[in-house]
């Protein structure tokens, strides 16, 4: 066995067609992670009564499982209530034919949504409790707290973290070749499985997420670079 | 969809026993990964030429790609690569891989963390340790480390917790850990649902014991290095 570099070539054109699939299950999990992960964080903020240690306890909950037996069980859920459900719709539609990127968006979606819920509210807290106290006296109300003040500061602290979480989740994105999702990795797969050149497979893989993954860290950087001078001038 | 009790309590023996499994992966790859990823922050710290490089290089690569293809890169490369210096692994049991793969994604994160806390130590506390008249290797070993040893905690727990949730995709490589488990006893008794969610309680906790232990831990160093 000796390594084939031409089909290192055609792994690779095969698998980089697949970008932007990894690109959406990175990109949508983090748009509604964000979504949902903003109100959750501040409700455990601001202490929401019942609500504040509800959402505490799913997220321990949540980022204690594996995202892949997340997928797993969103798989076989969705694969045992599918039929039942489109037959009952009188559609003729079957598991088949349901697109498993969505189990995928969704189970990513969930554990973005509990990982930047940790990370807003530590940016929440890294606001000097003063400045709440001083916004209140000028008149301002809650909201306006937060939308004027408190989140312009508060989300440049988190631009780290949320950098880190986007490079994580399109490194978990991978994962949803267990459920049959055609990403980068699986493209790779599939290529190889006509001749088993697998190590060339996945050699191209690893480039392009590397790549991808480099790219997002400098993207971020420069984000970041961009708020914290808009933020310092503003100050 | 419902949920069967009985099945549930079936599985919970059969899951548990595979625990030890998973919990090796975790203790080899923190083990090695600490010792690996130490050289791996030395030889950037220190600027060791030519290995500084590598290590950058190493230290991007695997944190810039996801854990299941390095642990198919290495299933499938290792034997490839020892094999042009007339060494056979192909009848290695896979675990070794795991093993392998682990550890060494596990050096690339602590690697990292160790980098960021030993530069996190005062410089002046290099001057005043040379200028005890202590040596280079002393200063690392009595002064420096013991003290980013404590800003690295934190950080170390995150990871070694991450490392427990990787452990989840060992299976692919045929590895019969907890989930390994599931999916054999899946096919066997066509319950899957509950398997899985018997093996997330698993995880739940150990990540729960994981946390908590990290807790502790960070508490007793802090005070240390207050009463010292």
């Amino acid at each position: 066995m000796t390594f084939d570099l031409s089909f290192l070539g055609t792994a690779l054109w095969t698998a980089a067609a697949k970008i932007p699939a990894t690109l959406a299950l990175a990109a949508v999990p983090l748009a509604l992670g964000t979504l949902l992960g903003l109100p959750l964080a501040l409700a455990r903020f601001f202490r929401v009564p019942v609500l504040g240690k509800v959402i505490q306890g799913a997220v321990t909950l949540i980022k204690g499982i594996p995202v892949v037996l997340m997928l797993f069980v969103f798989y076989v859920v969705s694969a045992d209530a599918f039929d039942p459900l489109m037959q009952s719709l009188g559609l003729s539609l079957t598991f088949r034919d349901f697109p498993k990127s969505l189990i995928a968006l969704a189970a990513l979606s969930i554990y973005a949504a509990a990982a930047l819920c940790e990370v807003f509210r530590g940016a929440l807290a890294a606001v000097p409790p003063g400045q709440f106290d001083a916004a209140a006296a000028a008149g301002l109300t809650r909201a306006q707290v937060l939308r004027r003040i408190v989140l312009p500061q508060a989300l440049p602290v988190s631009l780290p973290m949320v950098s880190n979480i986007t490079i994580a989740l399109l490194k978990a994105a991978a994962m949803g070749s267990v459920v049959a999702v055609v990403d980068v990795m699986n493209a790779a797969v599939i290529a190889a499985n006509a001749n088993y050149r697998y190590l060339e497979a996945y050699v191209a893989a690893a480039l392009i997420y590397w790549g991808l993954c480099f790219a997002l860290e400098k993207a971020f950087g420069a984000g970041e670079k961009v708020l914290t001078r808009r933020v310092r001038r503003a100050a | 969809m419902r949920l069967d009790w009985d099945t549930l309590v079936y599985f919970f023996p059969k899951l548990l026993a595979k625990l030890p499994l998973t919990i090796s992966i975790v203790l080899v790859a923190t083990v090695f990964g600490l010792l690996l990823g130490l050289a791996l922050a030395l030889a950037r710290l220190e600027r060791v030429p030519v290995l500084r490089q590598a290590s950058g290089v190493l230290v991007s690569f695997l944190r810039g790609t996801p854990i299941i293809v390095q642990m198919f890169l290495v299933y499938f490369g290792l034997p490839l690569v020892l094999q042009t210096v007339g060494v056979d692994i192909r009848d290695w049991d896979k675990i070794w891989f795991v093993y392998l793969t682990y550890s060494l994604n596990a050096a690339a994160f602590f690697s990292e963390i160790l980098r960021s806390s030993i530069g996190a130590v005062p410089k002046a506390q290099w001057d005043a340790a040379a200028g005890c008249g202590l040596t280079r290797a002393q200063t690392y070993r009595r002064i420096v480390l013991p003290q980013s040893v404590a800003i690295a905690l934190p950080a170390t727990g995150m990871t070694i917790t991450g490392l427990l949730q990787d452990t989840s995709l060992a299976f692919m490589l045929g590895i019969v850990d907890v989930i390994g488990q599931v999916k054999a006893m899946g096919s066997i008794t066509g319950h899957l649902l509950e398997g899985y969610i018997v093996a997330a309680f698993f995880f739940v906790v150990l990540s729960l014991l994981l946390e908590r232990l990290f807790h502790r831990a960070e508490k007793k160093v802090t005070l240390r290095q207050r009463t010292s």
